[in-house]
């Protein structure tokens, strides 16, 4: 009886009679980081971080009792750098402590977070930098020598506890560890390096709210060399937008909200130029290859064009307006993904315009790595009549000419990858809640599918021409394909490792 | 085979039960298997006295034990998995017991615990196919600590099976079961477990 009873409840299924609520998912599919290595996935539930070789079991990087804030790479490095927050419980009584053994435990306004900074190599801890505090964005310099961690407001996640210090950063030397506390001003919001000649960092542009600070870090003790102050009047508030250095090194040049001006900040020479520019701007790029600096705005359809010398600017004038840039090798790319229909190409070297008209509005493009095309995923078109406006479409544009090549997909378009070799080009095209990869030469238009088990989140390059692909598999899935055989491999419920180890609390330091 | 003729032996009374039962689970860990804090279960036991006599007051008891909870997990930017944790117990020990009358007699039991816990997830549930299933297993020692009573149906002339129900309280001490990279697991605290058999070999009272 008692056996009829267990087998007519299904012995090996999972009983789902109960239901749990989590705060957080097992793993953030947005959060991942190849390396030549494997791919690096934070485990926001667990708290932890986990490394996805394309073969190989996966495995948990021993981070201590903490959670990954924030994960980033350093290009051309098989480096990671991990924000890992711990957590103390600040009670006055320590029978109460005693009682604590996980941050579950610690009621809210008694924990105290505290930041390390990790660097991480083939899934094992090189270094640990701890640097007090909370932070939730590192920036790291060109050559992988400094990392500067700040607190950035705007992050729609951040949750603040306890008292907070908004006018500093820590500067972190990632060769030696040493890490200080630098006061370069309220709210810090992007952070750009300088180099010399070879390359080394010599500095860093630290932009706050209504002032830019300069820190030199070519010295022993790093310090703020000069702020510029972004405005005279106390009482208004400067907000950057955006922030790029011209290959010299020599200018910094910001755009800031609200305002039809270019800050051309002169780094040598300690000043200001403010350049009166042709609208509020949408974008702005520094185009390293031809020393130029292109900005597009929001509601003028001009693009403007700079020197670095003298900043004259050569103007042209668009259909429509733009907001985004694609910058390829002495070109620009420029479209708009707020409901806007045209594309242009533009020669910076020449001055040649090119227009092209999409059949649908884009919602991302990208430029292929040879130049030679950009792929755009439409979305379809409120009120249009036609079967094309009805659906998510894809658009290739020739970059050669003007001509431009509409698909429709079944889905809307979530990844897309370009890998070259063997006289192909092929683009790899993702489509949400589509179980298969659309591989399509851009070359000769010949196209195959290759089936996957799972739908598709995302799709990413790895050092070595091999590509990943994220699904939504909410207990962590990821394919690799190897796009000259076709070959796909899986590795799936990589996040349930660590689900049972809840992150204990720290002792207090 | 043992079983049979351990039944066949006149000299030896054996008792035969199916049981339901529960044991407390409070670690932070189980909280991912639903809202319930114990893991309910289901098994078998069956308790040996060497002399039918029921004079001598010690039966030697072992119990299988299978236990199941899970649940539909629901996190924030994903949909959906299934996450249980099952157990297997085997306990094995003495037990004291005394008559009162035909019908009822109470005891205490101490009995070493052998648990094996079975973690799983699983991102379709609804496909016996899909990759995405995963599980952790590990074993762990324990200790069971029960006081209960028994009762059972009077004797009849010629007869020598009895109905038995019993009922008994206690304490579950678990070791920490290692669930390898998934964690570990640390059940234990309240334990109920009651029964339903019968019993052969007694002779009369």
């Amino acid at each position: 009886m008692l056996l009829l009873t267990l087998l007519a409840c299904g012995w090996n299924q999972i009983p789902n009679r109960d239901e749990a609520g989590l705060d957080f998912p097992l793993w953030d599919a947005t959060s991942a980081l190849p390396t030549i290595n494997g791919i690096y996935v934070s485990l926001p539930y667990s708290g932890g971080l986990a490394l996805v070789p394309a073969q190989g079991e996966a495995r948990l990087v021993d981070i201590g009792e903490g959670r990954v804030s924030l994960l980033d790479g350093i290009e051309g490095s098989d480096v990671v750098i991990a924000l890992v927050e711990r957590t103390w419980c600040d009670v006055e009584d320590p029978k109460d402590l005693r009682k604590m053994d996980t941050v579950a435990d610690c009621p809210y306004p008694d924990r105290v977070i505290n930041t390390d900074v990790m660097a991480i190599s083939t899934g094992d801890v090189l270094s640990t930098v701890s640097i007090g505090g909370r932070y939730n964005r590192v920036a790291f310099s060109d050559d992988a020598r400094f990392a500067v961690a700040y607190l950035d407001l705007s992050d729609p996640n951040l949750v603040l506890q306890g008292v907070i210090d908004l006018t500093s950063v820590v500067v972190i030397d990632l060769a030696n560890g040493n890490s200080q506390l630098v006061n370069v001003g309220f709210a810090t919001d992007q952070i750009r390096f300088q180099t010399d000649g070879t390359g080394q960092t010599t500095g860093a542009v630290i932009l706050s709210r209504s002032e830019v600070a300069q820190v030199d870090l070519s010295v022993d003790t790093w310090e703020v060399q000069t702020t510029y102050n972004l405005t005279l009047d106390p009482d208004s508030v400067v907000l950057p937008s955006d922030v790029e250095l011209t290959p010299s090194g020599q200018y910094a040049l910001i755009t800031v909200e609200g305002q039809a001006d270019l800050y051309a900040l002169d780094l040598f020479e300690s000043s200001i130029n403010l350049i009166e520019l042709a609208g509020l701007p949408a974008d702005l790029e520094v185009c390293e290859s031809v020393d130029l600096t292109v900005v597009i705005y929001t509601n003028t359809p001009t693009v403007e064009v700079f020197d670095h010398e003298r900043f004259d600017v050569e103007s042209y004038t668009l259909d429509e307006p733009v907001n985004q840039i694609l910058e390829g090798d002495g070109f620009v790319v420029l479209y708009s993904d707020n409901g806007r229909k045209d594309a242009y190409r533009l020669d910076l070297i020449t001055g040649d315009l090119v227009e092209y008209r999409l059949e649908n509005p884009p919602i991302r493009m990208d430029l292929a790595p040879t130049g030679e095309f950009a792929v755009a995923f439409t979305r379809a078109e409120s009120g249009g009549d036609g079967l094309y406006d009805n659906r998510p479409g894809m658009e290739i544009l020739d970059l050669s000419g003007n001509e431009t090549q509409p698909y429709l997909l079944e889905g809307v378009g979530v990844g897309l990858a370009f890998a070259e070799g063997d006289g192909r080009l092929d683009a790899l095209i993702l489509q949400e809640g589509i179980n298969y990869l659309y591989q399509l030469d851009l070359y000769t238009g010949d196209a195959q599918t290759l089936d996957l088990e799972v739908d598709p989140v995302s799709i990413g390059s790895m050092p070595g021409g091999r590509f990943y692909i994220t699904h939504t598999s909410p207990t962590g899935a990821m394919s690799f394909l190897d796009p000259s055989t076709g070959d796909i491999s899986g590795q799936y419920g990589f996040a349930t490792l660590g689900v049972l180890d809840p992150i204990e609390l720290v002792e207090a330091p | 085979m043992i079983l049979l003729s351990l039944l066949t032996a006149s000299a030896t009374e054996v008792e035969l039960l199916a049981e339901a039962g529960m044991l407390a689970n409070r670690d932070p860990a189980y909280e991912i298997f639903g809202y319930n804090r114990s893991m309910p279960s289901v098994g078998l036991a069956t308790a040996i006295r060497p002399s039918a006599d029921r004079h001598v007051p010690v039966a030697l008891v072992a119990s299988w034990h299978h236990s199941t909870q899970g649940a539909q997990v629901y996190a924030p930017t994903a949909r959906g998995f299934a996450a249980g944790f099952s157990t297997d117990s085997f306990a094995l020990g003495p037990r004291l017991d005394v008559d009162i009358g035909e019908v009822f007699s109470p005891y205490i039991t101490a009995q070493g615990m052998v648990v094996r816990g079975l973690a799983r997830f699983d991102d379709e549930p609804n496909r016996n196919d899909n990759p995405g299933q995963t599980r952790y297993g590990g074993v762990a020692p324990g200790l069971l600590s029960l006081g209960g009573v028994e009762f059972s149906t009077p004797d009849i002339p010629g007869f020598s099976a009895e109905f038995v129900w019993r009922i008994e309280l206690g304490y579950g001490l678990v070791g920490r079961i290692d669930l390898g990279d998934a964690g570990s697991m640390k059940p234990g605290g309240f334990v109920a477990r009651t029964g339903m058999g019968v019993r052969f070999g007694r002779s009369g009272r």
